[in-house]
C-alpha cells in the first residue's frame, strides 16, 4: 500500500514539473524525434516509428470523439480503411499525387462520417458502440466483395508510394517525416479545438449532456462536428497508410483494428493529448519487445490491460490537464509572495 | 413589460395530468415564487419552460416569443438561464470552465477561426474569462476559479451553478430549489445574492420549500398543488389564504 502512494506521489510531482516546463518537454520531444531518423539507422526500428506515429495520429483523432466528448466509436478502423482505399485507387488509377489523395481521403471519409454521424449520434453509450461496430462491419464486407472497385481479397497492390509536386519519395527517413508532419498538425489540431469553445462544448457533452444542451449547446450539432473531424484524421491516416504500405487488403481495416486504437486511446489517457503519444507509441512497441516471448505474448498484454483498468482507469495520463496543473501552481506562487 | 407567459399549459404523460392549465406572468426584475407540496408539479412546470417537455397543450411565450416546442439550447440562447434542483455541474470541469461553457450561446468564434488561433479568438477567450471571474465574485466565489466542484462545499456548489446560469445572460432566471439542503448560514448569503441579483436586470423565478426563505425574497408568489394552480398573490396573501392551508396541513375534518 505504501509501495503505491510513494508511486504516486512520484508520478504527480513529476506531471507538475512537466506541466511548468511545457514548452521544454514538448521542445525536447520535438528534437529527439526530429533527430532520431539521422541517429538510427536501423529498418526495423524505422518502420516501427513510422507505424507508430500512425498510430498516433488515429489514437489523436479517435480521442477527440472517445476521450474528450466521451463517446465510444467502434467504427474508426472502417474510417482509416475507407480513406486508405480511396487514396490507392486515387493514385493507382489516376495518378494523383500525395496531396490531393490526403484531401480526397479526408473529403470521402468525412461524408461516412456525417452520414454515420447524422442517425447514430442521437443514441449514446453502449447503443453509439454497437451501431459504429455494425458499420465496421459492413464497411468491410463491401471491401471484401466490391471486386470491380477493391479487387476484394485480394486486395490492392502496387499503390504508388508518395510524391509531392512530381518528386518520389523512396527512404524510409521521408516517410518518417511526412508522418511525422502529419503528427505534428494533428497534435496542433486538436490542442486548438480543445482549448476553445468548441473543446469547452465537448467536454460539456462528456460530463452531463442533459445539462450541456441546457446551458446553450447544441449536442447534436457538437457530437456530428466532432465525429466527422475525427474520422478525417482517421482517413488521412489510412491515405498515408496505402502509400507507405502499397499493397492494402480488408484484413487490415476490421473490427480488431478499431479496438486496438481505442486501447491505445484508453491506455494512454481519455482526454489527453500526451496520452494519445504514450498508448500509440507504448502499444506499437510493447508487443514487439514481447515477441521473443511468442505465446505468453496476448497473455501478458492482456494481463497488463487487467492491471491497469483495476489500477488506473482512465489511462496513464487520463483527464491530466497540464494547464490546469500550471495554473494551480502559479496561483500557489501568488499566495505564497502574498 | 412580460419577461415570462405561460398560458393555458397542460402537460400529460399517458393517462397521468401533471400540470393542467397553469398560468404565469413574470415581469421583468420581479422575482416570483412557485410553491407546492411535493408531487405539486412544480419541476414539470420547470421542465416545460426550459424545453425538457414540449406541452402537450397551451404556449410558453418569452418576452414576445413563442417558445414552446423549442430545444433547450434554443430556448437558452432566447434569454432564459437555469439551475437544478440536484446540483448538475460539470464534474471534470474546474469552476470556471463550468462558467464559461455557460456563455457558450453568446460566443461568436467560428470553427475556421478556431482552426487558425486568430486574433479575435484570442480576445474573446480573454474577454469570457475575465467576464468569468466577475459572476464568480458575484456569487462570492473569488479565489475558487480553479476548484473542482466536487471539492466545493455544497452550498458554494449552488452558487457556482447560479453563476454559470448567469454567464449565458438569461433574461429570466430560473432556481430549482436554490436552497435545499443549506444551512442557516448558506441559506442568508444565498438570500443576499438573489436579491443583488435584481440589480443585474433579470428577472427570477424559484421553487423553493422553505418558506421563510421565499417569504423574505419573492414579491409574489404561485401556489401548485396536484398540478393544478390554487393561487397567487404577495406573500402576505398567500400565508392567509385557506386553501394553502388546507393543500399543505390538510382540511380540519
Amino acid at each position: 500500500m505504501k509501495k503505491t502512494s510513494k508511486l504516486s506521489a512520484c508520478l504527480s510531482g513529476f506531471l507538475k514539473f512537466a506541466a511548468l516546463h511545457q514548452k521544454l518537454f514538448i521542445l525536447g520531444a520535438l528534437t529527439l524525434a526530429i533527430l532520431f531518423p539521422f541517429l538510427i539507422t536501423d529498418r526495423y526500428v524505422m518502420r516501427l516509428a513510422v507505424v507508430g506515429f500512425m498510430y498516433v495520429m488515429l489514437s489523436l483523432g479517435l480521442n477527440l470523439v472517445t476521450g474528450y466528448m466521451g463517446q465510444m466509436s467502434f467504427g474508426h478502423a472502417a474510417f482509416w480503411g475507407i480513406g486508405a482505399y480511396t487514396a490507392a485507387l486515387l493514385t493507382k488509377n489516376l495518378g494523383l499525387g500525395t496531396l490531393p489523395a490526403f484531401l480526397a481521403a479526408a473529403i470521402v471519409v468525412g461524408i461516412f462520417g456525417f452520414l454515420l454521424g447524422l442517425p447514430v449520434l442521437k443514441l449514446k453509450g453502449y447503443y453509439l458502440t454497437i451501431v459504429t461496430m455494425g458499420f465496421c462491419e459492413i464497411v468491410r464486407l463491401v471491401e471484401l466483395n466490391w471486386m470491380p472497385v477493391t479487387n476484394g481479397p485480394m486486395g490492392i497492390s502496387g499503390i504508388p508510394k508518395f510524391s509531392f509536386f512530381g518528386i518520389s519519395f523512396h527512404t524510409y527517413r521521408s516517410f518518417y517525416f511526412i508522418i511525422l508532419i502529419l503528427v505534428i498538425l494533428t497534435t496542433l489540431l486538436i490542442r486548438r479545438l480543445i482549448r476553445s469553445r468548441f473543446g469547452l462544448a465537448l467536454k460539456s457533452i462528456r460530463d452531463d449532456d442533459v445539462v450541456a444542451e441546457a446551458m446553450g449547446v447544441p449536442i447534436v450539432r457538437y457530437k456530428i462536428l466532432a465525429f466527422v473531424i475525427s474520422s478525417m484524421i482517421a482517413g488521412v491516416a489510412g491515405a498515408f497508410y496505402a502509400q507507405y504500405i502499397t499493397y492494402i487488403d480488408p484484413t487490415s481495416f476490421t473490427y480488431n483494428a478499431s479496438q486496438e486504437m481505442l486501447v491505445m486511446v484508453i491506455f494512454g489517457g481519455l482526454g489527453s493529448i500526451p496520452g494519445s503519444f504514450l498508448g500509440a507509441l507504448a502499444l506499437t512497441i510493447l508487443p514487439e519487445l514481447l515477441r521473443d516471448l511468442m505465446e505468453y505474448r496476448m497473455l501478458i498484454y492482456g494481463v497488463l490491460m487487467v492491471v491497469m483498468m483495476l489500477v488506473k482507469p482512465d489511462g496513464i495520463l487520463g483527464n491530466v490537464n497540464f494547464d490546469y496543473l500550471k495554473e494551480q501552481a502559479a496561483a500557489r506562487k501568488k499566495e505564497a509572495v502574498k | 413589460m412580460k419577461v415570462l407567459t405561460v398560458n393555458h399549459v397542460t402537460q400529460r404523460f399517458g393517462g397521468l395530468t401533471a400540470l393542467s392549465d397553469i398560468n404565469l406572468e413574470i415581469r421583468e426584475h420581479e422575482i416570483v415564487g412557485v410553491i407546492g407540496p411535493n408531487g405539486a408539479g412544480k419541476s414539470t412546470l420547470f421542465n416545460v419552460i426550459t424545453g425538457m417537455y414540449a406541452p402537450t397543450e397551451g404556449d410558453v411565450y418569452l418576452g414576445e416569443t413563442c417558445i414552446s416546442g423549442w430545444k433547450p439550447y434554443e430556448i437558452t440562447a432566447a434569454g432564459l438561464g437555469r439551475t437544478f434542483q440536484n446540483i448538475r455541474l460539470f464534474p471534470r470541469m474546474t469552476a470556471l470552465e463550468n462558467v464559461i461553457l455557460g456563455m457558450h450561446c453568446r460566443r461568436q468564434t467560428t470553427l475556421p477561426q478556431i482552426i487558425f488561433s486568430t486574433r479575435r479568438k484570442k480576445e474573446e477567450e480573454e474577454r469570457c474569462r475575465k467576464e468569468a471571474l466577475r459572476l464568480l465574485s458575484i456569487v462570492g466565489l473569488e479565489g475558487k476559479e480553479l476548484a473542482m466542484p466536487s471539492s466545493l462545499p455544497y452550498g458554494e456548489q449552488r452558487r457556482l451553478e447560479i453563476a454559470r446560469a448567469l454567464a449565458t445572460q438569461p433574461r429570466l432566471l430560473l432556481l430549482d430549489e436554490p436552497a435545499a439542503g443549506m444551512n442557516e448560514n448558506e441559506t442568508a448569503q444565498l438570500l443576499e445574492i438573489v436579491k443583488s441579483l435584481k440589480s443585474i436586470g433579470c428577472a427570477i423565478v424559484l421553487i423553493e420549500h422553505d418558506m421563510k426563505f421565499v417569504m423574505n425574497v419573492c414579491e409574489r408568489l404561485y401556489v401548485l398543488n396536484h398540478g393544478e394552480q390554487i393561487a397567487d398573490g404577495t406573500p402576505e396573501e398567500i400565508r392567509n389564504n385557506p386553501l394553502v392551508i388546507e393543500a399543505y396541513l390538510g382540511s380540519e375534518e
